[in-house]
This record gives structure tokens, C-alpha cells and sequence, in this order.
């Protein structure tokens, strides 16, 4: 009898035409009639397209599910997204499994303006539509109801922060600042994981993804029941990874794991007032690699230009009375490590075309554990409300550039909305984060050249520097947020939505994001909508208070035969800028979704971006600083199709351009054309066949001595998925078939080349609540 | 008015329906009735209605409603506070006060 309710239920909630919905229900029963008193003609409904596909979704819910959808909500973007003036893409978990992904950020390569690239074993980097460069990504991150957008790097962590998927209800992708409502670093969009009830699931769930290369996870999570209104869950997972390959043939050394726990218990204090508490834990092991080969110059005067100093041609090869003789006795304490070059790598402005390989390994460890607490409920007059309330803290080790950071984080949040007679429904909300850290740097053996002139003020220090030194002076950062939205239904057919959220806080000071939006319902099966934010960027704390020391000059000072050890070395800082302001963006974006029946979705949206004081990272080393902010402006627009094919062939796909310049000059750090074409085919109702295609244009990776270029690539991944029985779901899945492997991206300044990204076979196996 | 006499199952009663629950229920005694608005379960004498509260649609059932055999209603939907109110014996009260 329940899917009697639910289909009523769902039909009142879309305030649907009572004939139409009555018809489909009964029919779709073999009951013959409805009753209203006269013959049902379905050919008379007057649904929309729209509605038609918003009630097929609908009905898949479960009853609580639907329970928690909003008849009517602030114009955000949870609900009726298709009338949302604002590019919003929405996955499933049983899109991630179907694909075989491996985790939710694989997910998002199928998302028309997102690009996602794997560097090593444990990485892959998500990117939207422009200038989001590598580490600061540029979009606001928010998993399981936290903020997970780390203040260090202005980046988040999404393999550490990924949850099991049975307990993903979805990922919202939004395009485009929303700033009036998520605030500061939503510059580039938004991505929210969304986790389900602890209601939702009930029982033992796993899912194992094993890979030819012996990369290996595994997902368990249990639910259960403490009385008729309470539930919880717990889950642990395990992810091994295998070591691969680098590009030039080299052992990437990137074998490590993540072991993660987690947990969630949701209560019903009374009717309309629920409460949860959760959280979770995550341990990782890895090693990463910095690359040493450029940070040795010989300099004849300290201002005359920079030489690179072979290090591998230094010592005894040399007399004393050469010009690039280093001193043995002013050598690093790592001797070995100087005379022990890994081979070769091209150095393009040297007439030798290349340079010794210097790398050195350094443990990189990753632990954190939060805890996410949430209160939420509905007053008579509809006042709807919530308070959040999030600990986390963390401790991340880069060993390899002997950079240590430990954060305790708190966030408090109280979001609320209301309407006011038929046409306003306003929200708001105010929110404050105390982030403290513990910043540790070690010099690294290899760097440590002892007594080091300092070249901005000339002053001999007796040590070396570490390669990044942070200013401990700013370890406490406060911010207080407040947002005021109001959503006006004009008539059925005009939305329209404006607000502003303000913001203090000790990095960058007073701001206001204000914002504009609205959309027009043409004719049931056509939706324009434009908009307008404005939307703020805080640079990381890496990009302004930290100072980068990444070059060793040996000044000869007077050096003669008879006197070699009046030579010296000198540093070549890069500070932090702090006077990098927050980065601001005007963004303007249009778009049209049309759905000219219930099985075809066609969205076309498009943006121009003008970025005031973008960051972005240095690349030479005449840079006074390790991060610039200049001014750059972007376009370009994504198109994307869901189309129902048949009952049993679903076709999705997308095409996006992004273009840009930085100061007039154009850039590739993002592929300035993505698309993406998947389809399934239900083969019968146990076996489903899946096919996933994948192009990047060329990108380009900035280096100091020598850039990198990525090729295009496409990307064809086929896969298998067998139903033995309803909650069982066995996958096998060929990755990457077109070519042994390609590459996708690194770190620049860290990696000494891209790993490669080999073909691979993935074996999974997944059982539903 | 024959195809209800020949039975039915879930009839759904539209606002502005020329029959009511009774004629119904006369007609057709095991089928469960649906409507709208609270007092078409307190008061009309239905068995299942929806109602808008608190920017929620929520559901208005009847305890006669768990004691039919066919077509019955699990027991577990009770569970859902938020959602579900409960009137007993066609009274007033819900199993929520």
C-alpha cells in the first residue's frame, strides 16, 4: 500500500493537475477509474514537461525522503531545480556506481564545465570552468554539512573528506558564484555532498572496488535503529593504493593509504524538530616527491642574472679557481644527496637543453577528525529554521617540503527562512568560524647549506631557511558572516531573487557579496534565467603569509685560489603577499533549459567573468613574490543533455568552453574545450552495459624552468554491470582503452614530471541497504 | 458510478467532487478513500488526507486505516513523526498530542 501514499503524497506536493496524476497512478495499477465524478482523459493533463520529469523522480522517494522536500523554498537550489536561475548539475550515487567510479571527485568528470585531472595514485584535482589553477581550486567545498575548503591552501582534500557511497544522498554542482547565499570562495560555483538520514540506511551495506593494479577500497557501513525515531550508522573504509608510473618511466612512489571511519546518529525530538550529530576520522600515508632540480645558481655579484649551477659538475670535478667552484666546505651536510643526480631532465633555456634530475621523497600524513551537529525544525507560521554547529581538527604533514600544519577549526551557523504573504519568502542567516593553527617548518638535510646570506636586506644568517616559512604571527583568524535573500514569486511563470551576504573577517576585512537573480518559465517545457553576483575570494593563508625560499646562490665574494671559503651561499626569498587583497569577480551568466518532453533535457548556459586582483602563482624567478594578483576576465558556457532514449538507453553528455586572460595575455591552465558522452543500456533487467567518453583540450603547466604541456586526450571507458539480485551490484569496468596511458596534470613547483595514467580494469561489488 | 459499484480500490476525492465520502463508501466499502485537508479524515469520515503544515505536505490517516486487511498500510509509516498524524477513531486526537 505505501507506493499508493507515496504517489499521492508526491502528487500534492507538486500541486499537480489532480486528473492527470490520477489516470497515470491508477493505470499504472490496473485500477480503471479514478473518481471525480467524470471519464479521465490523460490528453487533457495539463503538466508541464518539466513536472512530468520532476514527478518521475519524485516517485522514486521514499516516504521520508519526500517528507523533507519544501512545497515551497527559498530560491536556492535543493528544489524545483529546474526553474533555478543558475546552472545546477545534481548526481546520484547510482550514477557514481553505474560508472564505476571509485569515489565522488571521479564523479565529477562527467559534469559539463568541471574538470577533473589525476596527478598520482591518490590524487585527482577538480577544476571549474576557469583560473582555478591547481592548488587553490577556487570553488567553495562543502561535504556532510561542513565546509571542508581548507584556510591553509584555499583547497580541499575530496579523497580524505569522500564518504562511503550508500551514504551519499547527492552532490549539488553549482556553476557560478552563489555568493548571496554560500558566500565567500563560491567564486568559481559550489559543490555540496549531500548525506542521507540515518533512517535511510538501515542494514549493511559494502562496496569493494578492486583495480588491476592492486589499488584497492573498501566501503562498509551499518544502520540501525535505537528506538521508533532514532537511528544511526557507522562505517569504516579502507583504500590501499598501488604504486605507479611516472611519465619519463620512473617509479612514482606513490603507494600509501587512507583508512577513514565515520558515523551518524538522527533523532526526531518532536514533530518538526529533528536533530543529528556526526562525524568522522581519517588517517593517510603517502610520500610526495619535491623537485630540487632548479634551486642551485651561481651569481657573480648577486644582481647579475642567475646561472644554474649543475651541481653535478661541483667539487673535485672543478679547480678552485673556476668561476662556478663551490667550496666543499660550505656544501650541505646531504653531500650524497648533491653528487647523486637521478639522470636528466630538459631544461629548455640552457644551451644543454637540460639539467640534472634532483628529487627528494618526503613522507606526506594527513589526520583529521570532525564532528557536525545539526538542530533543524518548522514553526506554525512556517519558519523554518536550523543551527549547525562543526569541530574539526587536523594535522597535515608535508614532509617532503618539511611543512607542517595543525588547525582546530569551529564553525557556527543559523540559517532560517520565512514567507511573507504569497510572493516573498525570505532567508537569512549568520555564521562564525574560529580557525587557530600550529605552524611548524623543518629544513629539510639537502637544503641545509648552513650560514646564508639573505639577499633582500644583504645580512648573513647563520642557518638556512626553510623552504616555506610561515609568519607565526597570524594563527588565529576569525570570521563573521550574515545573508539576507528574498525570493519573489512575481507570478507563476517569473521568479526572481535577490540579496546580499556580508562579511567580516581578519583576513581581508569588511565585504558585500550581493547578488541577482531570475528566471522565466516560458511555457511549461522552456526556462530562461540570467544573473548577476558579485563574489569575493579570501587568498589562503599559503598564498599571503607564507614565504617560499626555494633557490640557493653561490656568491663567490672573493673567492681566490688561495682564499676559496670566502664564498658564500645566498637565499632567494619569495614572500607571501600580504598585501594581496580578496579577490573579487563581477560574474554574468545566462541561461536556457528546455525540455521539449519528459525524456529530454537540454541546458545551454553561458558566463562572462571580470576577476579584480586574481591570485595566481609566480612562475619566475624574477618574481618579487610567490603569488600575484592580477586583473582577468573569462567566458564561456556549457551544454549539456539528459536524454531517455528508450525504457532501456539513457544518453547524458556535455560540451564546455572556457576561455581566458590574464592581463591581456591569454591563458591554457584549464582546457579551454571539455566534453563528455555517457550512455547505459539496460540489456535486461539484470544486466546494464555502460559507455563513458572523455575530451580535454591541450592545458598548460607553468614551471620556472620547464613547462609542461599536456595533450589533449580523450578517454573512453567501457564497463559491465551485473544485478544478481535487487540489492546486489556487480561491475566490471575498462578505464582509459584508447591508449596505454596518457597524462593529465601535476603539481607544478613540487613534481618533477606528470604521472602517467594507465589504462586499467576495475572489478566492483556493491551491496545496497 | 457502475465501475465503482464493480469495486475499486484507492479512490481519490477531488475538491470540488460531485460525491462524497459516504456515497462512497456505500458503493464500494473496501476502498480506501483519499482527500484533502485535515477534517476530510477528522471529520468526513476518509480514510487518508494531505495537508500543507509547516512548508511540508503531510499526511492525515486514520488508525481504521492499520486495521483493514486489504489493501493495508505498514505499520511503519507511524514512525514518521514529521510526517504522519495519526486520528484515532475519527476523533480529534492524534497519537502526536
Amino acid at each position: 500500500m505505501l507506493p499508493f501514499l507515496i504517489f499521492y503524497f508526491v502528487r500534492f506536493l507538486l500541486r499537480l493537475h489532480i486528473c492527470f496524476v490520477s489516470l497515470f497512478f491508477l493505470l499504472s495499477l490496473g485500477v480503471p477509474y479514478s473518481l471525480n465524478g467524470e471519464q479521465i482523459d490523460a490528453n487533457k493533463s495539463e503538466l508541464t514537461t518539466f513536472e512530468k520529469a520532476e514527478l518521475k523522480k519524485l516517485i522514486k522517494l521514499d516516504f521520508r525522503s519526500l517528507s523533507l522536500v519544501s512545497i515551497q523554498g527559498v530560491l536556492g537550489y535543493d528544489q524545483e531545480y529546474w526553474r533555478n536561475p543558475a546552472s545546477v548539475h545534481v548526481i546520484r550515487p547510482e550514477d557514481i556506481t553505474l560508472f564505476g567510479y571509485a569515489n565522488t571527485v571521479e564523479a565529477l568528470r562527467g559534469v559539463p564545465g568541471m574538470h577533473v585531472s589525476r596527478g598520482l595514485s591518490y590524487d585527482n584535482f577538480a577544476a571549474m570552468r576557469n583560473f582555478s589553477g591547481f592548488s587553490p581550486q577556487k570553488f567553495l567545498g562543502k561535504i556532510g554539512g561542513r565546509e571542508v575548503t581548507q584556510l591553509m591552501l584555499g583547497s580541499a582534500n575530496y579523497s580524505v573528506d569522500d564518504y562511503p557511497i550508500a551514504v551519499v544522498d547527492r552532490i549539488e554542482i553549482v556553476r557560478g558564484p552563489g555568493a548571496s547565499i554560500w558566500g565567500t570562495n563560491a567564486v568559481n560555483g559550489v559543490i555540496n555532498l549531500v548525506t542521507k538520514h540515518a533512517g535511510d540506511t538501515q542494514g549493511d551495506s559494502i562496496r569493494m572496488v578492486l583495480q588491476d593494479n592492486g589499488t584497492f577500497m573498501g566501503d562498509f557501513v551499518h544502520g540501525g535503529q535505537v528506538s521508533e525515531d532514532s537511528f544511526y550508522r557507522v562505517w569504516v573504509r579502507n583504500q590501499e593504493y598501488a604504486e605507479g608510473t611516472l611519465d619519463s618511466g620512473n617509479s612514482a612512489r606513490d603507494d600509501g593509504y587512507l583508512r577513514k571511519v565515520g558515523f551518524r546518529y538522527d533523532k526526531e525530538l518532536a514533530s518538526d524538530l529533528n536533530f543529528y550529530i556526526a562525524g568522522g576520522g581519517a588517517s593517510r600515508r603517502l610520500e610526495h616527491v619535491l623537485d630540487f632540480s632548479n634551486r642551485l645558481f651561481y651569481s657573480e655579484n648577486l644582481t647579475s642574472p642567475l646561472v644554474p649551477l649543475n651541481y653535478a659538475r661541483q667539487g673535485s670535478l672543478l679547480p678552485s679557481f673556476h668561476p662556478l667552484f663551490v667550496d666543499p666546505s660550505k656544501l650541505p651536510t646531504a653531500t650524497s644527496f648533491w653528487s647523486s643526480p637521478n639522470g636528466s631532465i630538459p631544461y629548455p633555456s640552457l644551451l644543454t637543453g637540460e639539467i640534472s634530475r634532483f628529487e627528494r621523497y618526503g613522507e606526506m600524513t594527513n589526520d583529521s577528525g570532525h564532528i557536525v551537529s545539526k538542530f533543524d525544525g518548522i514553526t506554525e507560521s512556517d519558519f523554518e529554521w536550523s543551527f549547525t554547529s562543526a569541530f574539526e581538527k587536523t594535522d597535515i604533514n608535508m614532509g617532503h617540503l618539511g611543512f607542517e600544519w595543525k588547525q582546530n577549526q569551529l564553525d557556527l551557523a543559523f540559517d532560517a527562512n520565512r514567507p511573507f504573504g504569497n510572493t516573498h519568502r525570505v532567508s537569512f542567516g549568520v555564521g562564525f568560524r574560529r580557525t587557530d593553527l600550529k605552524v611548524k617548518s623543518t629544513l629539510l638535510d639537502p637544503f641545509n647549506f648552513g650560514p646564508t646570506v639573505d639577499l633582500d636586506t644583504l645580512s648573513l644568517s647563520s642557518s638556512s631557511p626553510t623552504i616555506l616559512q610561515y609568519g607565526q604571527g597570524f594563527t588565529e583568524f576569525n570570521r563573521l558572516t550574515a545573508y539576507l535573500q528574498d525570493s519573489i514569486n512575481f507570478s507563476d511563470e517569473i521568479i526572481f531573487s535577490i540579496g546580499t551576504k556580508f562579511e567580516e573577517n581578519d583576513l581581508t576585512g569588511t565585504g558585500i557579496q550581493p547578488g541577482i537573480r531570475g528566471s522565466w518559465n516560458a511555457n511549461g517545457s522552456n526556462v530562461f534565467w540570467l544573473g548577476y553576483s558579485k563574489a569575493h575570494r579570501q587568498p589562503s593563508l599559503r598564498e599571503r603569509y607564507t614565504t617560499l625560499n626555494p633557490a640557493r646562490i653561490w656568491y663567490p665574494a672573493g673567492a681566490t685560489l688561495l682564499n676559496p671559503s670566502a664564498g658564500v651561499w645566498a637565499n632567494k626569498a619569495f614572500a607571501g603577499d600580504e598585501s594581496l587583497d580578496r579577490e573579487e569577480i563581477d560574474s554574468y551568466e545566462i541561461g536556457w533549459r528546455t525540455r521539449p518532453n519528459e525524456d529530454f533535457l537540454l541546458e545551454l548556459s553561458s558566463y562572462y567573468y571580470d576577476s579584480k586582483d586574481a591570485v595566481l602563482a609566480a612562475t619566475s624567478l624574477s618574481s618579487v613574490n610567490a603569488y600575484e594578483a592580477k586583473d582577468a576576465k573569462s567566458f564561456g558556457g556549457e551544454l549539456s543533455i539528459d536524454w531517455q532514449v528508450s525504457v532501456a538507453w539513457r544518453l547524458r553528455g556535455g560540451y564546455s568552453l572556457a576561455r581566458g586572460e590574464v592581463e591581456g595575455e591569454r591563458k591554457y591552465d584549464f582546457p579551454e574545450q571539455t566534453a563528455s558522452l555517457q550512455s547505459s543500456i539496460d540489456y535486461s533487467d539484470s544486466l546494464t552495459f555502460v559507455q563513458s567518453l572523455f575530451y580535454a583540450d591541450e592545458t598548460q603547466i607553468p614551471s620556472d624552468y620547464n613547462p609542461i604541456t599536456i595533450p589533449s586526450h580523450l578517454r573512453v571507458d567501457l564497463g559491465a554491470i551485473w544485478h544478481p539480485s535487487a540489492n546486489w551490484e556487480i561491475g566490471l569496468f575498462g578505464r582509459d582503452l584508447l591508449e596505454p596511458y596518457h597524462v593529465e596534470t601535476m603539481f607544478p613547483g613540487v613534481d618533477v614530471e606528470p604521472a602517467r595514467v594507465e589504462r586499467s580494469f576495475l572489478l566492483t561489488l556493491y551491496k545496497k541497504f | 458510478m457502475a465501475e465503482i459499484k464493480r469495486g475499486v480500490q484507492v479512490v481519490f476525492i477531488m475538491p470540488d467532487s460531485a460525491l462524497d465520502i459516504k456515497t462512497i463508501r456505500k458503493l464500494s466499502p473496501s476502498a480506501v478513500i483519499f482527500g484533502f485537508g485535515r477534517d476530510f479524515v477528522t471529520q468526513g469520515g476518509g480514510d487518508v488526507s494531505f495537508v500543507a503544515s509547516r512548508n511540508r505536505v503531510k499526511l492525515v490517516l486514520s488508525e481504521n486505516y492499520f486495521r483493514r486487511t486489504s489493501p493495508k498500510l505498514s505499520a511503519k509509516i507511524a514512525n514518521l513523526k514529521s510526517v504522519v498524524e495519526i486520528i484515532k477513531n475519527r476523533s480529534t486526537r492524534s497519537s502526536n498530542e
